[in-house]
């Protein structure tokens, strides 16, 4: 095999659909701005019995005027979100595949797929027996049917893959594309995730405790703070445009931020547990040396901190040794938005808005951080420091995540 | 420039668990597909498939609180771990890829059919733990101490050799040095009914290749190959299988559950994965077919091969004539197979294969296995949302 030369990977569109709404690059940098939790009680299906009300819904008809009436008709609502923020994402890159399409790959990060299309599926036959089967639905059952109808409906014919991964797929599948891109396999990929709620996984998560109140008392979402007591799901789709700086150039691309450095890596623990503080923080290291920057020139983080207690205190040792005595600013998005695999592009996309604008929404309702040796950006947001961003996820089972953005420097070229 | 070789290998098939009685079984060309006994088949058009014998299941030590397709993978990985030689310290910098598709779903089907039925949880909840594929990704890299990237790829029946191909890139990419790639699946209620509703499903062990061919069979196993930097296993002494030249992933971007009729996606993934190789098609001497044995698949399968290597003296068989289609884990079940194919220098047959398509010109290699020395070997998948992926090996002198 030939590994081809190293390419600088850019990013340069954003598609997104969030309990923070629809939109672009700029859409979104709005609701970042605003930093107004989306967390409330779910809408879409009673909740009583389940143990958890919460959740950060997409809003109603966000879905409206961004995917066709036959779409609408013939896909799952998971595929139409996907569609919708694949579209989004080249709309905001003011790219077209065009009739090639074969230098555009896609990569999709999911935690639980169609899940609903799986019991839609399955009812069909309990009801009816062998009669009661969609042969129309079946393909849905299989977790790469995001990928496969958002690859049709923008014309992707790079690879499209789908990776699944608790709580980081986001984060896995941005890594996974800006390697593909940085060793030149394909001219751009369109990578993110895509999660939603419905009956069946809030039943399955709220049976297997792994929803705020994991231990009892009152239900929220609180990353790093002594309330911490559980993730709050959350849904949608999150996509970035990923391409080889030569490629943005020359087509004109507006550059919204260089992503310079990503590494992952594994912990090896059981399936439902977070390594305890003995973890292993040279993905973090290893993904700043692969961007060429020293720790201290990291002024701000985005993690993942879902509020799960364990990871929340396994994700912040894990910087602190990354970092030593140096003190980027923290902050997480899963109390605006809920938890839930386009979380990882989101904050991809966030941190290029943070690297263009040096604002970086706080966590909203941080008040006894579990941490003094960290400095956390609270309430609306803070001015971020200078320098790099680290986008940092983290999973039980051990898996994590590291990424490293920065504004591009035209000057560097 | 990096060279990765193959230097262990693991596999749990329909002939039971360990490398050696899934060759034997292929080269003896005799069929493994038989009758469904893991849930109820009646009513349904097709009632057969490779399924993982029991009693080689009892067998296994890893524990029966795992889903069965857990169980399997696990048994797979730890083979090839031990066929490579890796020591606990090489085994904590290894990473792993692993194609999945039906997770725990056969033991969460369970929980729920249970749940519809009596209107009340069962509170069976275990199952709901490994219901997703990445369940086995997590569970082998727990059990084996796999400290390097730890991934999941779903690509519908492309996934086991996604998984090879994708690992690949990570080891030429200087990521990881060493990886475990593979896939697993077992039989479950919804893809055994997902297929018999759309009709893809033969009564009979399915016929890839051949005139009067009904559709497939379904199978399930797993499989897992180590996959080394060159340097890495001549460093600490290993001995290769072979290598592997290069891969080539391509989306036809046309029909969820359609190849595309001039098997555009396929034709690329194909010639992309020889450019990588820097080889003419001509150096191609077999090619361990996708073959499904559905009228579309082989015919576009066909059609591909013909456009890039012409018709003469290709070489080529289906595997899944002898296993059924084991879905995530066929790909890379069918890796192994084109691994042992160039290691022993025998073609496993194209089982079933009584009148072959005068539309698929090429020799199937039917019933029975043939000696050949193979150089290079070419293994093709194809799946669900037109995932091409075509692997290319090299046998190791």
């Amino acid at each position: 095999m030939v590994s081809s030369p190293k390419q600088r990977v850019v990013l340069t569109g954003v598609g997104s659909l969030s309990a923070l709404g629809a939109g672009g690059f700029t859409a979104l940098g709005h609701a970042l701005e605003a930093a107004r939790p989306a967390i409330d009680a779910v809408r879409a299906f009673p909740v009583e019995g389940f143990g958890s009300r919460l959740a950060g819904e997409v809003p109603d008809g966000a879905l409206a005027d961004l995917v066709g009436r036959d779409e609408a008709r013939r896909l799952s609502r998971i595929c139409q979100l996907t569609v919708a923020a694949c579209r989004l994402a080249l709309r905001d890159a003011r790219m077209d595949p065009g009739v090639d399409g074969t230098e555009l790959g896609l990569i999709v990060g999911t935690e639980f797929g169609d899940l609903r299309s799986s019991q839609e599926f399955a009812d069909g036959y309990l009801k009816k027996g062998p009669v009661g089967l969609s042969a129309m639905i079946f393909p849905h059952t299989v977790m790469n049917t995001m990928a496969a109808t958002a690859a049709i409906a923008v014309g992707a014919k790079g690879p499209s893959v789908t990776l699944n991964q608790a709580t980081v797929a986001g984060e896995l599948a941005v890594a996974h594309g800006a390697s593909m891109v940085a060793n030149a396999r394909m001219s751009a990929v369109l990578v993110g995730g895509v999660d939603e709620i419905c009956p069946i996984l809030y039943r399955m998560l709220s049976a297997l405790g792994g929803l705020s109140p994991m231990a009892g008392g009152p239900e929220g979402c609180w990353p790093f703070d002594r309330r911490h007591n559980g993730p709050v799901r959350g849904e949608g789709a999150t996509f970035v445009l990923l391409e080889t700086l030569e490629g943005a150039l020359r087509r004109g691309a507006a550059i919204r931020a260089e992503l310079r450095g990503a590494a992952w890596g594994n912990s090896p623990v059981g399936r439902d547990r977070a390594p305890r503080s003995d973890g292993d923080a040279s993905v973090i290291t290893r993904a700043l040396a692969r961007a060429g920057l020293a720790p201290d020139s990291v002024g701000w983080a985005y993690l993942s901190g879902t509020g799960d207690p364990p990871l929340d205190d396994w994700q912040l040792e894990l910087v602190r040794r990354a970092f030593g005595d140096h003190r980027p600013r923290l902050t997480s998005l899963t109390p605006l938005a809920g938890d839930h695999a386009g979380l990882g592009a989101l904050r991809v996309a966030a941190a290029a808005w943070t690297a263009g604008t040096r604002h970086l929404p706080g966590l909203p309702s941080l008040s006894e951080p579990v941490r003094k040796d960290c400095a956390f950006a609270t309430g609306g947001g803070t001015p971020a420091g200078e320098g790099a961003g680290v986008i940092q996820g983290v999973a039980r089972g051990g898996t994590q995540v590291a990424l490293v953005v920065s504004p591009f420097d035209a000057e560097s070229q | 420039m990096s060279r990765v070789v193959v230097t262990g290998l693991g596999v749990v098939s329909p002939y039971g668990v360990g490398v050696r009685p899934f060759w034997e079984g292929l080269s003896s060309g005799r069929c493994a597909i038989r009758p469904i006994t893991l849930f109820e088949t009646g009513g349904f058009r097709s009632r057969i498939a490779g399924e993982v014998p029991a009693p080689a299941l009892d067998a296994l030590a890893a524990s029966r609180r795992r889903s069965r397709a857990d169980r399997f993978g696990l048994a797979a990985a730890r083979e090839a771990v031990v066929d490579a030689g890796l020591s606990r310290a090489e085994q904590a910098i290894a990473g792993v890829i692993v194609g999945g598709v039906g997770g725990g779903m056969l033991e969460a089907e369970t929980w729920y059919w249970e749940m519809a039925r009596s209107g009340e949880d069962p509170r069976r909840r275990p199952a709901l733990r490994s219901i997703l594929p990445s369940s086995h990704a997590e569970v082998v890299a727990h059990c084996l101490g796999l400290g390097g990237p730890k991934e999941t790829v779903v690509m519908a029946c492309s996934s086991g050799a996604a998984s090879v191909a994708l690992a690949a890139d990570l080891i030429v990419d200087g990521i990881a040095p060493l990886m475990l790639a593979g896939g697993v699946d077992a039989l479950t209620r919804i893809c055994f009914m997902g297929f018999n509703a759309l009709k893809l499903l033969d009564p009979d062990p399915c016929r890839p290749f051949d005139r009067d061919r009904r559709g497939m069979s379904l199978g399930e196993g797993a499989a897992f190959i180590v996959l080394e930097d060159w340097e890495h296993a001549r460093g600490r002494g290993a001995r290769p299988y072979a290598e592997l030249l290069s891969s080539g992933l391509s989306t036809d971007a046309f029909h969820v559950t359609s190849p595309h009729p001039g098997a555009d996606g396929v034709i690329r993934a194909i010639t992309d994965s020889l450019a990588r190789a820097g080889l003419p098609a001509g150096d191609v001497g077999y090619v361990n077919a996708h073959g499904t044995g559905t009228a579309q698949n082989d015919r576009t399968e066909a059609l591909a091969l013909g456009k890039v290597f012409g018709t003469a003296g290709l070489l080529m068989s289906a595997n899944k004539s002898l296993i059924g289609h084991a879905m995530a884990a066929a790909g890379a079940l069918e890796a192994v197979a084109t691994v042992l194919t160039l290691r022993h220098g025998v073609i496993p047959p194209t089982a079933n294969l009584d009148h072959p398509d005068p539309e698929i010109p090429f020799d199937c290699v039917p019933h029975t296995a043939r000696p050949a020395s193979v150089r290079v070997a070419m293994s093709n998948s194809f799946g669900f949302g037109g995932q091409n992926v075509s692997l290319i090996f090299r046998r190791w002198e």
